[in-house]
């Protein structure tokens, strides 16, 4: 699309357009797409854009390009968007991966493991044998997953690859039988794409550095110490699942995974510490094992937090 | 003396707007900072009467914001005051016919001014049935009747 291009372009790439734009060289689809009102190249009438607003006039067509469509269907409230999907296949909404209309059989001990894009992932933490939900609250739709093994200990986490855009639901659980391996876990990863869960290998900790590619966190509360509850936080990269986790629990008990950031990058996390103050900090991923390990990391008050992207800046400028 | 912009229609007729005016639009705006208004700004794909009216709407919203400003003190801690009036405006606004009003989406949608395009798309699609929104886009059904029906009953809810 014409306009998609164009404002791509725009927002991601303002030098570059502006740079097209006013001097004149032909650099690509930068220049094609902007120049219909473009000063150096404003008597050109044969560019993309005029020639879609031609064959609208010409066909008599009243047609919505995809990016004007968006426009419209973002600011439509739930039911009418719902109801306008019998209007064309255009605008059929894409198929989020909770599509199953099935009443969950939860308990009162339900639990939210966490949310992405909206879709809510509630599992039970004391009965094993229930079902995994994933569902899509805006939509009253969910989706069960039952087909999971028995284990002692598990807790579901959901997440994008951001790769190939697909929804993952990544199961840690500490199979029964390897009960004294406490530390050893086993992941299976549902892909919503192919409705399948795939069985990956055992998760080990190791000392591998990160790649920069996305991840996805969360925390292992570990029951099977005797002493007392130590607590892990893990990554997964989504797209390679071939992970790579650090154990961090000596260096920071009692850290609480509070939120990450939209790209994946930084995270905010709390943490009791002496007399149960809690301190929240936000770690940048790619440095946080290391920060953490070596505990040189920047501690932010909770009440001069502000926002998180103060906050996080914050925290860029003194790395 | 505020700086003039020289907007071209589509039918070549010349409209010349205060500066502060012509900010409202991102695209412009853009432009603007970029130097690159001299001698007018073509607009191929916007006809005479939809410019006007876009004209209209970024006048009124400058003159609503400046407004705004000077009575500060007056309005309540949410602003609501100016709002009431405004809104107003804008409803009578965009009481016009659809293809205008479809035109003037396609303009907010090309020039970038968000409160028009949020504007023009929620009156564009308000009460409208199903049937309507095909006949508005000319959209052809491509359903079969059967998958309509599929459709129809997956979403049965929300035609409640």
């Amino acid at each position: 699309m014409v306009f998609q291009s164009w404002r791509k372009n725009r927002s991601e790439d303002h030098d570059t357009w502006s740079e097209s734009c006013c001097c004149c060289n032909m650099r690509g689809e930068v220049h094609d797409t902007w120049s219909e009102s473009c000063c150096c190249n404003m008597r050109r009438k044969d560019t993309a854009l005029w020639g879609w607003r031609k064959k609208r006039r010409r066909d008599n067509d009243v047609s919505l390009n995809d990016d004007l469509l968006e426009e419209i269907m973002s600011r439509l409230p739930v039911k009418a968007l719902t109801r306008f999907q019998v209007v064309s296949k255009q605008w059929r909404l894409q198929e989020g991966p909770a599509v199953y209309h099935i009443e969950p059989q939860i308990d009162q001990h339900a639990r939210l493991s966490g949310s992405c894009d909206g879709l809510v992932c509630i599992f039970d933490e004391n009965n094993l044998t229930s079902p995994i939900i994933v569902a899509n609250p805006v939509m009253f739709q969910r989706q069960c997953l039952e087909d999971k093994k028995k284990s002692a200990l598990h807790f579901p986490g959901l997440g994008k690859d951001d790769v190939t855009g697909t929804y993952k639901l990544v199961w840690l659980h500490n199979n029964q039988s390897n009960y004294t391996l406490s530390y050893w876990f086993i992941y299976i990863v549902f892909d919503f794409e192919v409705r399948k869960w795939s069985l990956s290998d055992r998760v080990w900790v190791t000392n591998n550095m990160p790649d920069g590619g996305m991840q996805h966190f969360w925390r292992i509360k570990n029951t099977m110490d005797s002493e007392w509850e130590s607590e892990k936080m893990f990554s997964i990269d989504l797209n390679l699942i071939s992970p790579w986790f650090k154990d961090i629990s000596t260096a920071t008990p009692f850290i609480t995974l509070k939120a990450t950031s939209k790209d994946n990058k930084n995270v905010l996390i709390s943490r009791l510490s002496g007399r149960f103050y809690i301190f929240i900090h936000i770690y940048k991923i790619v440095r946080m094992l290391v920060t953490m390990a070596s505990a040189t990391f920047q501690v932010l008050n909770f009440l001069q937090l502000g926002t998180i992207e103060e906050a996080t800046k914050n925290v860029e400028d003194t790395w | 003396m505020s700086k003039k912009i020289i907007f071209e229609s589509s039918e070549g007729e010349s409209f010349e707007v205060d500066e502060a005016v012509a900010l409202e639009c991102q695209t412009i705006k853009n432009m603007i900072e970029d130097d690159c208004t001299d001698g007018g700004i073509p607009l191929a794909n916007v006809n005479s009467a939809t410019l006007t009216k876009v004209i209209d709407y970024c006048k009124k919203h400058v003159e609503a914001a400046a407004a705004a400003e000077a009575n500060a003190g007056d309005k309540d801690i949410y602003g609501a005051n100016k709002d009431i009036e405004l809104k107003t405006w804008d409803e009578e606004f965009v009481k016009v016919d659809q293809p205008l009003l479809f035109d003037l989406m396609l303009a907010a949608n090309f020039l970038i001014i968000p409160g028009l395009l949020d504007l023009t798309c929620k009156t564009m699609m308000r009460g409208k049935t199903v049937l309507q929104i095909r006949e508005i886009f000319h959209i052809k059904k491509d359903y079969t009747d059967a998958e309509e029906a599929e459709v129809r009953k997956e979403n049965a809810w929300a035609f409640e």
